[in-house]
This record gives C-alpha cells, sequence and structure tokens, in this order.
C-alpha cells in the first residue's frame, strides 16, 4: 500500500477471509492480496470444471503425502529422533532421502491445499516449480517455497539494495546474507536454522559471482551432462543444509555430519531397520517415475495436459490407481513436517 | 537524447554482458527475471547501469521489478523519466 501498487481492504471480513482462508492457513502459500482478494467475488459458485480441477489436485496431494512422503517419513523421523544409536550408513541413507520426504511432504500438503481452494472457487498460488531439477542453488530457491522465498525477495532483499544500492555489490551480498538469515529464524529460534540459511547464503552470492567461469566451463561439456552434475550437486547440497534443518540441536547435526561418510555399518543391517521395506522401495520407486514426468514437463513435454485430454474413462482409470495405492499403500499419518514452523 | 531503439540497444548490449545470455534468448519483451536470464543479485547492477548510462534519478518506490522486467517495461521506464 505505501508503494501504491494496492488499495487497503476495509471490509473486515474479507480482509480476515484472507488472513484465515483455512486451506492455507496451516502452512502457506503465502498468498498476495491483490491476488487472493479480486477472487472473492466469485468465490463459492459452482463451477464443475474447477470443482473437478480441485479433486484432482486433492488426490494427487494425498498420493505425494500418503504413499511416498509418509513411507519415507517413518525413516527419516526415526533417525532424527535419535540420531546416536544409528550407525554412518543408516544416517547415509537418510542423508539420500530427508530431501525427498520433505519436498513430497510439503508439496503434497500444497496440492491438497490447492485442490481445497479450488473447490471453493479460489486458486492460490503454487509453491514448487519441480525443485529437485535446479541446477543451481539460486534456481532451487525460485523454486522452492516460492511463495515465502518471493515475498521475501519482494519486501526484504530489493527494498533493502535498493536503500544502499550506492554500495555496488557489497549490498547485494548483505541483502541476501540477511534475507536468508529472515527465513533460517522464520523456521524457529535456534542456531540450525541461522545455519541453513547462512549456508543458502553462501551458495548464492559463491553462484553470482562465478557465473562467468561456470558457464565457460559448462560450456566445455555436453549439456546433458552438465546439467546432470548441477542437479546431482545441488540435490546433495540442499540435501546437507537441511540436516540443520531437521537437526534438534547443534551437537545432534555434528554427529550427523561426522558419521556421514564414515562408513560405519553395511547396507543390508540399515534397511533392515527399516520398518516396512515394500512400502520405503514403493515411495522410492513413485519418485523415480515422478521425477522421469518432472523432466519431461521441463523439457516443453507437458504430460500432465496430454492426460487430461485423453478420454473420460481413461482419466478415471488414472486417478482410480491412485486412490487404490492411496488406501492399499499410503500411510494415513496427517502430521505435516512443515505445519511445526 | 537517445531514440528509443538506442536506449534499447543499450539495454540489451548490457543484458547480453552481464548475464552471458545467448543474443536470442533475449528479445524486447522477453522477461527476464521470470525467464532467469537475470536474479534479483543482478537487479543492483541493472538499476546503476540505467542511473548511470541515461543520468536519470529514480525515487527508490520506483525500483520495483515491474518496472524491469523486460527492455520493453525498462525503456517505457527510462522515457517516462527523460521526458
Amino acid at each position: 500500500m505505501s508503494r501504491g501498487t494496492e488499495k487497503a481492504e476495509k471490509n473486515y471480513f474479507r480482509f480476515a477471509n484472507l488472513l484465515l482462508f483455512f486451506p492455507k492457513f496451516l502452512s502457506g502459500p503465502v498468498e498476495r492480496s491483490n491476488h487472493f482478494l479480486p477472487q472473492l467475488q466469485n468465490a463459492g459458485k459452482f463451477k464443475l470444471k474447477k470443482v473437478l480441477s480441485g479433486v484432482s489436485f486433492l488426490i494427487w496431494g494425498a498420493f505425494k503425502k500418503f504413499v511416498i512422503a509418509n513411507n519415507l517419513s517413518i525413516v527419516v523421523n526415526q533417525l532424527y529422533t535419535d540420531v546416536y544409536s544409528h550407525s554412518g550408513i543408516e544416517i547415509l541413507l537418510v542423508f539420500l532421502i530427508q530431501l525427498i520426504y520433505i519436498y513430497y511432504d510439503f508439496s503434497g500438503y500444497t496440492d491438497m491445499a490447492l485442490g481445497s481452494a479450488k473447490i471453493l472457487g479460489i486458486d492460490i498460488i503454487d509453491n514448487f516449480k519441480r525443485p529437485l531439477l535446479a541446477k543451481s542453488v539460486t534456481d532451487f530457491w525460485k523454486r522452492w517455497h516460492i511463495s515465502l522465498s518471493s515475498w521475501c525477495n519482494d519486501f526484504i532483499f530489493i527494498p533493502f539494495i535498493v536503500k544502499f544500492r550506492k554500495l555496488g555489490n557489497t549490498a547485494a551480498i548483505i541483502g541476501t546474507f540477511i534475507t536468508f538469515f529472515i527465513i533460517g529464524i522464520w523456521h524457529g529460534a535456534n542456531l540450525t536454522f541461522i545455519i541453513l540459511g547462512v549456508l543458502q547464503g553462501l551458495a548464492i552470492v559463491y553462484e553470482f559471482f562465478t557465473k562467468r567461469i561456470r558457464i565457460k566451463t559448462a560450456g566445455k561439456i555436453s549439456t546433458s551432462f552438465s546439467n546432470l552434475l548441477s542437479r546431482i550437486f545441488v540435490y546433495l547440497y540442499i540435501s546437507f543444509s537441511i540436516i540443520f534443518f531437521y537437526s534438534a540441536s547443534m551437537k545432534d547435526a555434528g554427529y550427523f555430519i561426522s558419521k556421514l561418510f564414515s562408513g560405519q555399518g553395511n547396507f543390508n543391517e540399515a534397511f533392515g531397520t527399516i520398518n516396512n521395506l515394500p512400502l520405503f522401495l514403493l515411495a522410492i520407486g513413485s519418485f523415480i517415475v515422478h521425477t522421469f514426468y518432472e523432466l519431461n514437463i521441463e523439457k516443453g513435454n507437458n504430460l500432465k495436459s496430454k492426460f487430461f485430454k485423453q478420454p473420460v474413462f481413461v482419466r478415471i482409470a488414472g486417478f482410480t490407481i491412485l486412490i487404490t495405492l492411496i488406501i492399499l499403500f499410503g500411510n494415513g499419518d496427517l502430521n505435516f513436517y512443515y505445519a511445526r514452523f | 537524447m537517445k531514440t528509443t531503439v538506442e536506449i534499447k540497444e543499450d539495454l540489451k548490449q548490457f543484458i547480453l554482458e552481464t548475464t552471458f545470455a545467448p543474443a536470442d534468448q533475449v528479445q524486447d519483451d522477453t522477461l527476464i527475471f521470470e525467464q532467469g536470464i537475470f536474479d534479483s543479485l543482478g537487479f543492483i547492477s541493472l538499476i546503476t547501469f540505467i542511473e548511470k548510462k541515461f543520468n536519470i534519478n529514480p525515487k527508490d518506490s520506483e525500483l520495483l521489478e515491474d518496472n524491469f522486467e523486460s527492455i520493453n517495461a525498462m525503456t517505457r521506464f527510462i522515457e517516462s523519466k527523460l521526458n
């Protein structure tokens, strides 16, 4: 409003609806008033197409949450509850899957929020754009928790660098660290979350200043190989930084890191500790299939819109398979990891 | 005073030099932030370049990413400050 780009909402109930709209109340997305409020005029009117779209989001979100995330959560949460009683290989296994777990937990929640809102006639903004395919940490933050990162960009980073632009790149560096420091402590007043934020700031500043040399180096190898290497590196870097997201204390995080590459223990033993191995493998298999789907979308092959152009019986069959998998193999735990923040 | 075409050419040249993006990817209507050609960290260099090159002094409140989203948007903004 102070920038003159938005008008004040004087209707208390409309304003309360913006703040308390239940699909997004638990853990976002962080909705902008100029996107949400105009939609209230037509909300609540029954539109079959929108309702069906909402139901499809709900089913897809439920599959992500109950079949993928929840079948991985047991392994991740069990380890972080008492990291000291697990072997190096168990820690390595959790290190490799913990980003998948939080992605499917949070994006599953978001899809269900989007679906519930659509049924009520409201489109809320999506929070994810295939983040596990990011080719840099900067790129990752344009794809992960988009509503929070874009809010921080628009209301913290940009005003800061505009105010201190005379400092040049120094303002950009300080602004980046302040922004990610705030994103870190937004998760909780704990040193672990500050480290999480600082690690993001370090990577983004590094990427900014090395862009020229990285582009030159990437030009010497094939694009597909360079993309693959970049994606693996970003995946591992984010996986490393979220050790500080999951760990209850710096001591826990330190122990996790010290054991990560110790090689202590063996894979048979590690897999033996997984309560339900077939469901764990189903979750990993679903993740792999979904990643190929996302790679296709990334390359411009929109499989989603192709699916929705199929005859109605094909679409019904597709969703019946998803619902069957949710009923047979879903873990119905309704605790969303991000709801605690 | 520079013509619209000259302003656009100056802006394009700066964007290509700063981002190393292929020339065919940067058109007048390309959304440079949305397409990932420019990122927020580079925004400061873009503002500084425009202030110095065109000798304009925009207010802080005018320095919104929306005014810099494409070469066309920047040209409109620069021309509005020059006139």
